[in-house]
């Protein structure tokens, strides 16, 4: 249970990074745009 | 085969060369500025501190004149500071937050119509397999058709690419000085030397101008220079190199941790007495425990002697330490020194010899004065000749009984040799194994061998005993035993006077260079006599193997997953089939490569915890909670057999015609009586032994 729950953490963790670095970056995009 | 090596070599080099003339050019024009600005800093450098009144200006605070700014940076500091000011009022305004969700809702609609594309494929091919897969067959071990076909067509292309790879990367291996020449080409290409150049030229500048103002411009010509690798190299190649730094970086952190681990295991063992006796039922591990001790002692042994080596040295700074070494490993070599006896027997030769090896005593004196004694040269020769024959001696310093495997190694350049001795190294290592352990050689009364040649052989090392109370028996068990026999025994053999006695023989610089290590189910199975000298270690439990290799939690779900997905599905062609289909052999192939690669990743960073009660020997006092680390790499690296004493029982199964399948069955549920008679157990015996009287 406690693995379950630590590779739920990881994968939202990943995912919630890559938006996290996706907005970072399209904001970037907008400011030179 | 070599022809081609070459052939490719050859090729690989030229399309460096093309590389650097077509794409990378940009690069060898900024170095020639990097140099400039380089050359002008030295100038302005020594010009500030010894001329002051010749005036001349640096270019590192320029700009590249020829590098384009591809990237978007602003020209000055006031100018970034502004476009931050802008960025994070866009960061946190909505529209732009509800465009970015546009946008990914986009690329998420895109994903969703490849995914419902995909989906019933994969159900046709689910079903498909299933109908193909479904009927059974006897055919052993013969190739369906596509797995032929699949079998020709990697026999022509995937193979032989296989072989050529494993062959080359061998061959560079072997022409260390070709993929060197190929790395220091591609740092020239990728602008890594003019980076590093402009901040040598940069901190030349900096050091006698103190401009700040400067600093920024330098961040920006870095961001330019590092374009080369950025826009020369595809997003994947980008991710798949930062994979690889990511995985050597966490391997690194893993190392570490269990190089920690080990250190507190030598804490643990460093707390222990000279005798100490590990306890536990069967399966805990307890030969597992004994074995990783006396593997962190021997490495602990080499270290401490290095140590009172340096000391010494310390001790007469000036004297030829490596004279006196090269007289060592003569009388090594020629056999005149083979134990620490003969090390102060030849010392003694020395001293009324008067030989100092070119030492100028009457310069450097003669006495160290440490404080609480004064301490004469010899006599420091002394120590430092037996702390250097233990430390240089090429062999196992482990004596067992069972036998244990070590992998130190001298390092020998011809002069101080020195000892590796990591239990996490990256490759399979062979080393040597310890030394057959002759009892007689820790007797000090009778012996079983009469005149035995290795009798009071036996002055220091790491002694490991498995199964000590069958070994020394106690006070029951030796009940009949007399000690005024002519047989030699366990009364009359003084091996526990020796096991009181053995530092005295081992002692080097106050250190005693020995160390025994036992096990046993029960304390009480050892002699009470014996048993009073040591720390009885009982094994409580073993915990779960963790790793300690972080991040990894995914890889190793996903290893379960598919592991747990294929093991079903391959149980069941194998039940149903006979033949060698395609799809096993694919997912096969798959599966085997992620579970074996988990594996390696266990068996190389994984360890479990030993939760143990250390207690003295005299068993009347409490219990103090202690933990003990099994490293894998360590302990289950062809150390030991867990079976040692197989051949034993092998021996006697041989003997043997009979085998398991040989023995009789009982009938029904309930066994009869010639059934019961037939187990030749005491007590049924004795039950009609009673009825027949």
């Amino acid at each position: 249970m406690k693995k379950i729950i630590k590779i739920i953490a990881v994968i939202c963790g990943i995912v919630l990074g890559v938006l996290v670095i996706s907005y970072l970056i399209f904001t970037g995009g907008q400011l030179n745009a | 085969m070599r022809k081609l090596y070459i052939a490719t070599t050859v090729i690989i080099s030229l399309a460096l060369v093309a590389l650097g003339v077509f794409i990378f050019y940009a690069s060898y024009i900024r170095l020639w500025e990097g140099i400039k600005d380089l050359g002008n800093s030295i100038a302005y450098y020594f010009c500030t501190l010894f001329l002051p009144n010749k005036n001349i200006t640096a270019t590192v605070v320029n700009r590249s004149e020829y590098l384009e700014w591809d990237i978007h940076i602003p020209a000055d500091v006031y100018g970034f500071k502004e476009s931050s000011v802008s960025y994070f009022g866009l960061l946190f305004s909505a529209d732009n937050f509800k465009a970015w969700g546009l946008a990914v809702a986009g690329v998420l609609e895109n994903i969703a119509k490849v995914l419902l594309i995909i989906l019933p494929c994969v159900i046709i091919f689910i079903i498909v397999t299933k109908i193909l897969y479904h009927r059974g067959n006897t055919r052993h071990n013969k190739d369906t058709l596509p797995l032929k076909v699949w079998k020709f067509i990697a026999k022509y292309t995937y193979q032989p690419l296989k072989k050529f790879y494993i062959g080359y990367k061998d061959f560079l291996k072997r022409y260390g000085k070709i993929w060197k020449i190929w790395i220091m080409v591609l740092i020239f290409h990728f602008n890594l030397v003019t980076i590093i150049i402009e901040f040598i030229a940069f901190y030349l500048y900096f050091s006698v101008s103190y401009d700040f103002g400067a600093i920024y411009v330098q961040l920006c010509k870095l961001v330019i220079d590092l374009q080369a690798v950025l826009k020369h190299f595809p997003w994947h190649t980008l991710v798949t190199i930062a994979w690889l730094l990511f995985c050597r970086w966490r391997k690194k952190l893993a190392k570490n941790k269990l190089r920690h681990l080990e250190a507190k295991n030598c804490g643990f063992i460093n707390e222990l007495p000279i005798v100490s006796i590990a306890c536990g039922s069967m399966g805990k591990k307890k030969t597992t425990l004994i074995t990783d001790m006396a593997l962190s002692q021997e490495a602990m042994f080499r270290h401490k002697a290095l140590e009172i080596l340096q000391n010494y040295d310390m001790k007469f700074p000036y004297f030829p330490w490596i004279a006196f070494e090269d007289d060592i490993k003569a009388n090594i070599a020629s056999g005149g020194i083979y134990n620490l006896a003969t090390v102060k027997e030849w010392m003694h030769e020395v001293r009324t010899s008067g030989n100092l090896y070119g030492y100028d005593y009457k310069r450097y004196g003669i006495r160290y004065n440490d404080g609480l004694k004064l301490c004469d040269l010899y006599d420091a020769l002394e120590t430092y000749a037996q702390a250097y024959f233990i430390y240089v001696i090429e062999s196992s310093l482990i004596v067992s009984n069972y036998s244990i495997r070590t992998d130190n190694e001298i390092l020998d350049n011809g002069n101080l040799p020195l000892w590796y001795t990591d239990f996490f190294p990256d490759d399979v290592t062979r080393g040597r194994h310890s030394h057959i352990l002759d009892f007689d050689t820790l007797r000090l009364g009778k012996k079983v061998i009469e005149n035995n040649p290795n009798a009071g052989s036996f002055e220091f090392g790491v002694i490991a005993i498995s199964e000590i109370g069958k070994e020394r028996g106690n006070m029951l068990e030796l009940k009949e035993i007399k000690k005024g026999t002519n047989e030699t025994n366990q009364k009359n053999d003084l091996f526990n006077a020796w096991l009181k006695m053995c530092r005295h023989s081992a002692t080097v610089d106050n250190y005693p260079f020995i160390k025994v290590f036992t096990d046993e189910q029960r304390p009480e199975s050892w002699g009470a006599d014996a048993r009073d000298l040591c720390d009885v270690i009982h094994i409580l439990s073993t915990g779960e193997q963790k790793l300690a290799l972080p991040f990894y939690i995914l890889e190793d779900a996903l290893s379960e997953w598919a592991f747990n997905k294929f093991m079903p599905l391959y149980t069941d062609m194998r039940y149903k089939r006979g033949d060698n289909t395609l799809l096993v052999h694919i997912l096969k192939t798959f599966t085997a490569w992620i579970w074996k690669r988990n594996i390696k990743m266990y068996n190389s960073y994984g360890y479990s915890e030993l939760n143990i009660a250390k207690e003295h020997g005299t068993m009347d006092g409490k219990a103090e909670a202690k933990k003990y680390y099994l490293m894998n790499r360590k302990i289950y690296a062809n150390r030991f057999t867990t079976d040692c004493f197989s051949d034993y029982f092998n021996e006697l199964a041989l003997s043997s015609d009979v085998g398991l399948s040989d023995y009789p069955e009982y009938a029904a549920d309930k066994a009869t009586v010639d059934e019961l008679k037939m187990q030749n157990s005491y007590f049924i015996n004795m039950l009609y032994k009673d009825k027949s009287d």
